[in-house]
């Protein structure tokens, strides 16, 4: 699969990902982006997004340890790797192209 | 949710997935019933529809389709078009020449089967779409074999094929 520009819910698991820094599984990620960004978004959606972000190399994943209250199954924890954080400041920064200097009352405060 | 069903559907996830899926919908997932295995229907599908996002995937497995599909058409309509030359073929080879010759839907079906499971063009992340692919060929291939019993047969010859051709890929090169 092409890396290509990053899609609207790719920026937002990124970003996300990036904010949980060492609890970042599919539970956390979503929470996150339901909580912050006011979006609800689909198990299977997160699963799909995180897995083709690692697959883009954007992401790196492995196991934790065993857990009790899961059943004794373990998470899947995520971590943003350099590349990722690359392609998020790209999408990020065409978005601050678009906007800037441009008449409107949208708000974008990135501070 | 009855294990059973559980386990099925968690085979349609990535096995690098399976574990992780499982424990979260334990940690934050609906409770165990109906909602809980909507909740994994829904993870399944999405993981399912996920090869067919992208373009050269799509590309690949469809070709393979076309391919495995010629072929289901074609060997059979090649073999009808004559019958073994007993000057070329004698004794055991002969016998085993006409046994081939005469149900050659068998032969084609594993062939596209084969192909399905094996040809090149669909990444190893995207092997789902093989899987995919079998299961739509598999009126063609029932409806091309003559009857109901060679139909069913033929069908069962495709899908051993396509797993044993996608088994095989996945083996390491010695």
């Amino acid at each position: 699969m092409g890396s290509g520009p990053l899609g609207d819910l790719e920026r937002l698991v990124l970003l996300a990902v990036l904010r949980r820094g060492d609890d970042a599984y599919a539970v956390t990620v979503r929470d996150e982006i339901e909580r912050r960004a006011g979006r609800a978004v689909t198990r299977g959606a997160i699963y799909v997004t995180l897995d083709r972000l690692a697959r883009k190399g954007y992401l790196s994943s492995h196991m934790s340890e065993p857990i009790q209250e899961r059943g004794g199954k373990a998470r899947r924890l995520f971590r943003l790797e350099p590349s990722g954080r690359t392609a998020l400041q790209e999408s990020l920064d065409e978005i601050t192209g678009m906007l800037r200097e441009l008449d409107t009352d949208l708000r974008w405060d990135p501070a | 949710m009855g294990p059973r069903v559980t386990r099925l559907l968690l085979r349609l996830i990535p096995e690098r997935d399976r574990e992780a899926v499982e424990g979260d919908l334990l940690e934050a997932g609906p409770p165990p019933g109906v909602r809980r295995l909507v909740a994994l229907v829904g993870i399944a599908l999405h993981a399912q529809l996920e090869p067919w996002r992208d373009s050269r995937t799509r590309l690949g497995a469809a070709s393979l389709w076309l391919v495995a599909l010629a072929l289901l058409w074609s060997i059979p309509a090649a073999a009808g078009a004559g019958t073994p030359d007993p000057t070329v073929y004698s004794g055991l080879l002969l016998a085993f020449a006409t046994l081939l010759w005469a149900h050659a839907h068998l032969a084609a079906a594993v062939a596209a089967g084969l192909v399905l499971g094996h040809g090149p063009g669909v990444p190893s992340w995207a092997d789902g779409t093989r899987g995919h692919g079998a299961l739509l060929l598999a009126l063609p291939a029932a409806t091309l074999a003559p009857g109901l019993l060679h139909g069913l047969v033929t069908v069962a010859v495709l899908w051993g094929a396509a797993w044993f051709g996608a088994r095989a890929r996945r083996l390491p090169v010695a």
